[in-house]
């Protein structure tokens, strides 16, 4: 199930969000259309990544306070604001688990095993499984977080991009390189 | 950042349990959103201080051009004094501090060339110039990236590529293997080439899988006329059609 269907808007959409975000600059209290929009998106995006779910409303607060904050630092470049939120709930993970506050945990759908393990073209059995379970385990932050947003969150490269402020292009080359290296210590296993 | 757990199938929070979390009142509450006084503000305070600095230095070096010069107790006349008494160097004038020492032109078909100070003539310096030129390596001009008939990123029409034998180089090198990431028809795949050539069989799977899509030129390197390998930039292409 896509995470977020309602990434890419249309023009009107975008402008009119654009209209939020300078009375929001102008007005704090202006930022709760905002808030309201954003708030799930950005919830699940935390709690995708952490255990604790008390946690990941904390830190989701976190992410709207800092952005809040820094509301007039932000400056419109063709992309949803949604994308600025994601790179400070990102920002704001980290330091979660660099303070200890939260454990970096993976949560997938059995579904999402087995679409993985056809990809490799193996048999989606029990072993199967488990030995894809060990070998998300070793991945590198950087292949896992390509493979979330990807395979479990299917999220588009377009999106991807403007969270990660790489191109399209480079999303797409990084997700296939950690797709390779995730084979890679499938088939070691083997 | 180590991953410590992955958990199967956790049951998701539902959009109502997400919603019914929500307070923005806290949020607006406890965002800092006051805006500190500008007294507090570090650049105020270098500010003024760079202010007092300049007006400092204005005042002082004004103050210096305007100081007379005292003649009777200049070091330079002082030393020309010294001079005159003593019997051994011959006698210089005092210095008033207003002659000119630049002859005037009016006389200056008169001036003799004797008082001219030498100058390297044009053709000197030129012969200079050109042995540092020499000890100088010349930074060459490149022409282009690497490239498939000129095509270094973007679209590239199928009937070129169709065409094309090798990747480019504008470099004074050889491309000797890349790699490429492209759909073969079932699957993405990643192939290393040695050489730069592009097979026939790879041009043709581009062409009749890859239509519309980007295709990704990666890792490729190159070896110069002294042996030496270089990483060259990537190339990404999109495939059209004529």
């Amino acid at each position: 199930m896509a995470v977020n269907p309602m990434y890419h808007q249309t023009n009107q959409r975008m402008e009119e969000e654009l209209s939020w975000i300078r009375r929001a600059q102008k007005d704090p209290e202006c930022f709760g259309p905002l808030y309201k929009k954003y708030h799930e998106q950005i919830f699940r995006y935390v709690y995708q990544r952490m255990d604790d779910e008390e946690t990941a409303f904390d830190v989701t607060s976190q992410v709207f306070m800092k952005a809040l904050n820094n509301l007039n630092r932000y400056e419109f470049r063709g992309v949803p604001f949604s994308s600025w939120l994601y790179r400070i709930a990102k920002s704001e993970l980290y330091q979660s688990f660099r303070d200890k506050k939260a454990e970096r945990t993976v949560n997938i759908e059995s579904c999402q095993l087995s679409e993985m393990i056809e990809e490799f073209e193996e048999d989606s059995n029990e072993l199967n499984k488990k030995r894809l379970f060990e070998s998300l385990a070793k991945l590198k932050e950087k292949d896992m977080q390509l493979i979330e947003m990807r395979f479990f969150e299917k999220r588009s490269f377009k999106e991807i991009g403007e969270i990660l402020d790489i191109t399209e292009n480079n999303a797409k080359v990084k997700a296939f390189r950690a797709i390779e290296k995730l084979k890679e210590l499938f088939n070691v296993k083997n | 950042m180590e991953i410590k757990k992955i958990n199967l199938d956790r049951k998701p929070l539902t959009v109502d349990q997400i919603k019914a979390k929500e307070n923005f009142s806290e949020i607006l509450a406890n965002a800092n959103l006051h805006k500190p006084g500008i007294w507090k503000s570090p650049w105020f305070y270098g500010a003024i201080g760079l202010s007092s600095l300049a007006s400092f230095m204005l005042l002082s070096t004004d103050f210096e051009t305007k100081k007379e010069f005292n003649v009777k107790t200049s070091t330079l006349n002082n030393n020309i004094l010294q001079a005159n008494n003593n019997p051994h160097i011959e006698k210089v004038k005092p210095f008033i501090g207003t002659e000119k020492q630049v002859p005037s032109k009016k006389n200056s078909s008169n001036n003799s060339l004797k008082d001219e100070i030498p100058v390297n003539t044009n053709q000197a310096a030129t012969s200079e110039y050109k042995e540092l030129e020499q000890l100088v390596p010349q930074v060459k001009k490149v022409n282009g990236l690497p490239s498939i008939a000129g095509i270094a990123n973007g679209a590239i029409k199928s009937s070129i590529l169709k065409d094309a034998e090798i990747i480019e180089s504008g470099f004074d090198f050889k491309i000797n293997g890349y790699k490429v990431n492209y759909f073969n028809g079932y699957k993405e795949v990643e192939e290393r080439i040695e050489g730069n050539a592009l097979p026939a069989e790879l041009r043709e799977k581009l062409i009749n899988y890859n239509l519309g899509d980007m295709v990704f030129f990666t890792e490729l390197r190159g070896v110069d006329n002294l042996g030496i390998n270089r990483d060259l930039p990537s190339m990404n292409l999109r495939i059209v059609k004529n």
